[in-house]
């Protein structure tokens, strides 16, 4: 459709007049403000020097940033392909096999998105511990060597803690892919079933199709998590062994309030949210395309 | 076409932010320049009326605090007390711009080193104490070499030596904790050198014990216990000249890397918990605490944690010595407490710093399992911190508090930690983890000499 100027209509503005000005206070402005502070060297408590472009060469030209930003990424597979994946998973059985009690399970399944993510991650450290289950059941196994502190261990943290995203999410990729199944009607599934289509058929042309909504919602929500993932990883390793698990909000962090840099931090910040933004903008429009 | 990107961005974030420099509106002024020559009396404090006095301090004064405020009050019956306790790393994110913004607390805890302190009196947040120590004659309660670790050059930029701008009543050290019971049960003395340690702690290895414990998920852990073994080999004062940015000091020596192989060597032959990496400061306490393993290499304030879970069985250190025979280890005093160059109540905040700082707080001090820094004896409330109170005794005489080393820069604490850690798991080796502790340094002197 073309964009055509229509007459000026001031009704609709002062409907959503409360909204936009809630949002213009609390989103439009920071975001600005950390655009012009990204602009300026400053500790919180000298003067500010303006350096231009500077803390964004700074930022740039660090390369643990560009190691805390693939750790974001590992992150992705974790917060979101595998929930994904999961979810669908789910979704797809419970389509063929009625599960008696479905709503109990269901809200069990969703426990993970509910709890607060320090608590999450603080049971996590335990089960991850040397002496915890973990641990305990390769022991059991008979498979000691396999045994490490999961969290503490520079190989394996970074996966350890993309498994705790994991957990959380794949609630939420269900409980959405499941009602977004419910539209598919019943008639249709049983014809299909007539027609002697398997399981994949199913997915691939009946599943697929119907929740395509709902999974970029998924993509989008879980994405913008693994991308400005912060509470997890502070709270399950603070970034580390070494810098082995560091990301960008990890950095943001300790640049703005523990060394006070806060124009690097603030440039920091908006890469990141510009990172964010071009992945879920270039998922929306994918969608928008395949709508049309 | 980029250019014209950046232009329009930086217009609109000008429009939207209001186009007035970051900070512009803080005001560094100082309110007072008023000097003191004699304690403050009761009567000058009176004078400043009905006055509440806003205080700041970490959460593990809380309860000393406690036990102060009220005996400050009524002392001073026209000043309410405001208290507010932070966590500590709550506290070192927030003081600072607490100290420069309005409504500044008077009298406040920083923490020495450049990231802190250094930044309070660069910015002048922070008004010196160098005639409050000469008013009530601190030099002759505290030890006055130990001064260095809240002097600084007027202007921020030299520490170690100049004026004083703050202080604290009590010392906080790393030493060994032992558990007498399992030294007795595995036929151990108490080591006395570090020759002793090395064998103490071979000896329980075989006996199949966890010889120290040590939890290291929150990285910090770990440079405490690299701050013994550097303690034992090289000298306290040039740990102590890297730390305050002395000309010419370096982190890259021979005593270091000796210090660094004996800590992996002892890391190689299993004598530190297993996966101590992912075990919290906490948790390791609390195992020790509870019976695990022979030794642990830990500060001073654990001392409440662990007395409260061995009892009777719990004993102390100091950091054995090697061939020099000197104490040495990672420890200062207190986080120091500091006076706001705004206080509008100088006589109310120098009364308060005096009583903080004077014989009868630090017997209450000592009840509270804690080190007094001043030169005074005191009674301990149990053998631990008798043990603790000889071993501070030990490290004072030699001098050997050797700091802590993030203090070095603003950004040393990341360095340092995630470093060490590499090199304890075998990333990389001892010249590596020197050099990157010495870079970090390096640019910060360097851009300290620019500024």
């Amino acid at each position: 459709m073309k964009w055509r100027p229509r007459q000026f209509d001031l009704l609709p503005i002062i409907f959503v007049s409360p909204a936009l000005i809630f949002f213009s206070l609390f989103v439009i402005y920071p975001i600005f403000q950390t655009l012009w502070l990204s602009f300026w060297k400053w500790d919180r408590i000298s003067p500010s020097i303006w350096v231009g472009i500077e803390n964004y060469r700074v930022v740039l030209s660090n390369p643990e940033i560009y190691s805390a930003f693939s750790h974001s990424f590992v992150f992705v597979i974790f917060y979101s392909v595998i929930p994904i994946f999961i979810g669908l998973m789910i979704t797809l059985l419970l389509l063929r096999v009625k599960v008696r009690g479905e709503g109990f399970f269901r809200a069990i399944l969703f426990m993970p998105q509910i709890i607060s993510t320090v608590v999450v991650a603080i049971s996590w450290r335990w089960i991850y511990a040397s002496d915890g289950p973990i641990n305990d059941f390769f022991i059991f196994l008979g498979a000691e060597k396999i045994t490490t502190a999961w969290l503490g261990n520079f190989d394996t943290a970074l996966i350890a803690v993309g498994i705790i995203g994991t957990w959380i999410n794949y609630g939420l990729a269900m409980i959405l892919f499941l009602s977004g199944a419910q539209r598919i009607s019943q008639d249709l599934l049983d014809a299909d079933r007539i027609d002697g289509a398997n399981m994949w058929q199913e997915f691939r042309y009946i599943l697929l199709p119907s929740i395509r909504g709902e999974i970029v919602i998924v993509l989008i929500v879980t994405m913008t998590l693994a991308l400005r993932n912060f509470d997890i990883v502070w709270n399950a390793t603070q970034g580390g062994p070494g810098n082995s698990t560091d990301v960008p909000s990890i950095f943001i962090y300790k640049s703005a309030f523990v060394n006070r840099y806060v124009g690097e931090a603030a440039a920091t910040s908006f890469i990141l949210a510009l990172v964010i933004f071009s992945i879920t903008s270039a998922l929306l429009l994918s969608r928008r395309e395949s709508d049309d | 076409m980029k250019a014209k990107v950046v232009i329009a961005l930086i217009a609109l974030s000008m429009t939207v932010a209001g186009c007035s420099s970051p900070g512009s509106d803080s005001e560094n002024s100082a309110n007072t320049t008023e000097t003191i020559n004699q304690p403050v009396t009761v009567e000058e404090v009176a004078a400043l009326g009905d006055i509440t006095l806003d205080v700041w301090a970490d959460a593990g004064e809380e309860k000393t605090m406690k036990i102060l405020i009220p005996k400050f009050e009524a002392m001073y019956p026209n000043v309410k007390v405001n208290l507010t306790i932070k966590g500590f790393d709550d506290l070192m994110s927030t003081v600072v711009p607490a100290l420069a913004g309005e409504g500044a607390p008077d009298v406040a805890q920083g923490n020495q080193g450049y990231g802190v302190d250094g930044a309070l009196v660069k910015a002048g947040l922070i008004r010196k104490l160098t005639d409050v120590a000469a008013a009530y004659k601190w030099d002759s309660v505290f030890n006055s070499g130990d001064f260095g670790q809240f002097s600084w050059s007027a202007d921020g930029s030299q520490y170690g030596s100049g004026e004083l701008f703050g202080m604290s009543p009590v010392a906080e050290f790393v030493g060994v904790f032992y558990n007498k019971k399992k030294l007795t049960k595995l036929g151990i003395s108490v080591p006395t050198s570090f020759d002793e340690f090395a064998a103490a702690v071979a000896a329980a290895k075989k006996a199949g014990e966890t010889p120290i414990v040590l939890g290291n998920s929150d990285q910090w852990p770990a440079t405490h216990v690299f701050g013994l073994m550097q303690g034992a080999f090289t000298p306290a004062s040039e740990t102590k000249d890297f730390i305050t940015g002395a000309a010419g000091s370096s982190f890259v020596s021979k005593t270091n890397e000796t210090a660094l192989n004996t800590l992996r060597d002892w890391i190689k032959k299993g004598y530190f918990t297993k996966g101590y990496d992912g075990v919290s400061a906490d948790d390791a306490t609390a195992k020790f605490a509870a019976g695990d393993g022979v030794f642990y290499m830990g500060g001073t304030w654990f001392a409440g944690t662990i007395g409260e879970g061995l009892g009777d069985d719990a004993g102390f250190i100091a950091n054995p010595a090697a061939g020099s025979g000197k104490r040495a280890g990672t420890g200062s005093y207190g986080l120091g407490w500091h006076i706001s160059s705004k206080t509008d109540a100088l006589s109310a905040s120098v009364a308060f710093l005096a009583m903080v700082m004077d014989a009868e707080t630090a017997q209450t001090l000592a009840s509270l399992d804690r080190i007094p820094s001043a030169k005074t004896s005191l009674e301990a409330s149990s053998s631990l911190l008798k043990d603790m109170q000889d071993a501070g005794s030990s490290m004072f005489a030699d001098s050997g508090l050797t700091f802590y080393l993030d203090w070095a820069t603003d950004t040393m604490y990341d360095v340092y930690t995630s470093k060490l850690q590499e090199f304890m798991a075998g990333r990389i080796d001892a010249s590596a983890m020197m050099q990157a502790v010495q870079d970090n340094w390096s640019k910060f002197q360097e851009s300290r000499s620019k500024a």
